[in-house]
């Protein structure tokens, strides 16, 4: 075995996790492990950049654990969380357009794996730039679903649209994103 | 299939290529390190902090230059400016923060306040030492250490004899202590906070700018903080104390310079940070803040691994022993690092999990292990209880660390 192997996360109830956050460090880090890639790779998709998703990452969690007590488990906590991140993308980069580099992307590709994987690098930097260029709903109804890895239900909750107009949005962010991709100019 | 759902697949598989850096880890210690301390009844640790991100506020007034602003809006306005950009006014101080702090356990005001003294060095643009010792109602007390020297940050805690270098990205997004957050920090003060200047005031003798700040939005400033006021000197603008104040009007901390000496003589000397021999370096935290977290981890994951585990009682010295986790092959990982980088790490899983081992054969009491040297990797395999247990190290340390973890495992019980 290798010592570089991707580490998982303990499955446990997601509700019970977080109630352990608000009761025990040990809570928290288990929740950590389990949802920090999908809010890596939201805030990342979110800001481009991967140190400021670093640390945007942190201050999500760590708003998450000051707020966990108060958490009604109106639902899922991944979707509670992704809704944090939003806020705190939203104060840190309010104004200012994403945008991702060809070395950022190199950066944030899982470093476990191997170099035949670059392209997979460089169509990961090609499709977060061409998601800083679509329309600021669809680009984030895109982020919410393949990014941060939410249901439609969740998706349309958080930006305050139906299940219906979520999947619409999702589905529009798609298509413009591949004539974007196919026709960049 | 069709082309949009391939399409489909292949943007989902891309953005499943991104997984959070090791680095993001980091976050987790630290978010776990601020629970433990508000948990772990070390309340003293709490004022060890708040006095610290109040000394960001001093030192940020510290970096002003010393006319005096038309309004307090104008001197915000300054501040933010001056402080991203330096001064030269003011070369060097030297100075005694008191102060005490009511901010208890889960943002809650206790019933009686923490006491906190802090000795402070600065040398422009931004070196500090700031040495901090807090006393809590029950007598506890405690100690630590900010060195900062412009390039290199360390938080020391000479009781515990361990030091902690402060990654400089995690000191300018993160840490109270850190004296280059002062940028930042001004600029959240200005954009959460509106100022009106009162009447001036003295302070260790010395004229003072009064300013009250009050959130712009409760949210902004915290639960608690309905007002701050501050005590700005006139000369250089240093603050030189400060009254936090929650809704009902009661006091959550206040402190003041009880010495200040501007423009003192302060040697490079001070700012700077060697760990002297003794020292472990490592994560600074509570001591035994983190052994309910590790425990938790060890319980979680022993209940969801088909075999035996164990988990060492004894350490290597010189090297943080890390979080458990296991890896995408079901065998759990326990690193071993120093300065973050991990120097060795101990595998545990089914026999199948690993590959054929040869190697010396060694008896370490009662186990019979094999123990291997080859291209500057040591290792060490043996079978416990059904458990295959894998240990390596890639800078090799020489036999017996190896072996004194091998004999120390334990079983970990599942919940």
């Amino acid at each position: 075995m290798t010592e570089s192997a991707a580490i998982t996360v303990p499955a446990l109830d997601e509700a019970a996790q977080l109630r352990a956050a608000a009761r025990d460090p040990a809570g928290f880090a288990a929740l950590y492990r389990r949802f920090v890639d999908d809010i890596y790779r939201y805030l990342l998709a979110r800001c481009g950049d991967p140190s400021e998703a670093e640390d945007l990452v942190a201050d999500t969690f760590l708003a998450a654990l000051r707020a966990a007590p108060g958490y009604r488990g109106a639902g899922p906590v991944k979707a509670w969380l992704v809704g944090i991140a939003r806020r705190k993308a939203a104060d840190a980069y309010r104004g200012r357009r994403a945008h991702a580099t060809l070395e950022a992307a190199a950066a944030v590709a899982d470093p476990a794996r191997t170099d035949e994987l670059a392209l997979e690098r460089v169509e990961l930097a090609r499709v977060l730039e061409a998601t800083g260029h679509l329309g600021a709903d669809r680009a984030e109804a895109l982020r919410l679903r393949y990014f941060a890895g939410l249901e439609f239900t969740e998706i349309g909750r958080l930006m305050g649209r139906s299940e219906a107009a979520a999947k619409m949005l999702v589905h529009r962010a798609l298509s413009d994103l591949r004539v974007r991709l196919e026709d960049p100019r | 299939m069709n082309d949009e759902e391939r399409f489909e697949e292949r943007i989902r598989g891309i953005a499943a290529s991104v997984r959070a850096p090791a680095s993001a880890y980091a976050g987790l210690e630290r978010a776990a390190a601020t629970a433990s301390e508000r948990r772990a009844e070390r309340r003293w640790r709490v004022p060890v902090l708040s006095a610290a991100a109040l000394v960001v506020l001093a030192l940020i007034a510290s970096l002003v230059a010393g006319s005096v602003p038309a309004s307090a809006s104008d001197l915000l306005a300054r501040a933010e400016r001056v402080a991203t950009s330096g001064s030269t006014n003011l070369q060097s101080y030297r100075g005694t923060i008191k102060g005490e702090n009511w901010i208890g356990d889960g943002g809650t005001r206790a019933a009686a306040p923490v006491s906190y003294e802090q000795v402070i060095a600065f040398g422009a643009p931004n070196r500090v030492r700031i040495e901090t010792t807090a006393k809590e109602p029950g007598g506890g007390t405690g100690r630590q250490v900010l060195f900062f020297d412009g390039n290199a940050a360390w938080l020391y805690v000479p009781d515990a004899k361990v030091a902690q270098p402060i990654e400089p990205r995690m000191v300018l997004s993160q840490s109270p202590f850190a004296p280059s957050t002062l940028a930042g920090a001004i600029e959240g003060l200005s954009q959460a906070f509106e100022a009106r200047q009162l009447a001036d005031d003295t302070v260790l003798g010395r004229a003072a700018h009064v300013l009250e700040l009050g959130p712009k939005s409760p949210g902004k400033a915290g639960p608690m903080v309905a007002k701050i006021t501050t005590w700005l000197d006139a000369q250089t603008l240093v603050q030189l104390g400060a009254d936090v104040r929650d809704g009902q009007g009661q006091l959550l901390m206040t402190w003041r310079f009880v010495a200040f000496e501007p423009n003192a003589a302060v040697a490079a000397s001070n700012f700077s940070f060697t760990p002297p021999a003794g020292v472990r370096v490592g994560q600074v935290l509570p001591p035994g803040a983190s052994a309910p977290l590790r425990a938790q981890l060890w319980a979680e994951l022993a209940a969801q691994s088909p075999f035996p585990l164990f988990r060492p009682f004894c350490g290597i010295d010189g090297l943080d022993e890390g979080m458990p986790a296991r890896d995408e092959r079901g065998a759990v990982l326990l690193p071993f690092s120093a300065n973050g980088a991990p120097v060795v790490v101990m595998a545990q899983g089914p026999r199948a999990a690993f590959g054929e081992v040869s190697g010396e054969k060694v008896t370490i009491g009662d186990l019979i292990a094999t123990y291997r040297l080859a291209d500057g990797v040591q290792s060490l395999d043996f079978d416990r209880a059904g458990t295959h247990v894998h240990i390596r190290a890639p800078q090799p340390l020489g036999r017996e660390p190896l072996y004194h973890l091998a004999l120390s495992l334990v079983p970990v019980a599942k919940p």
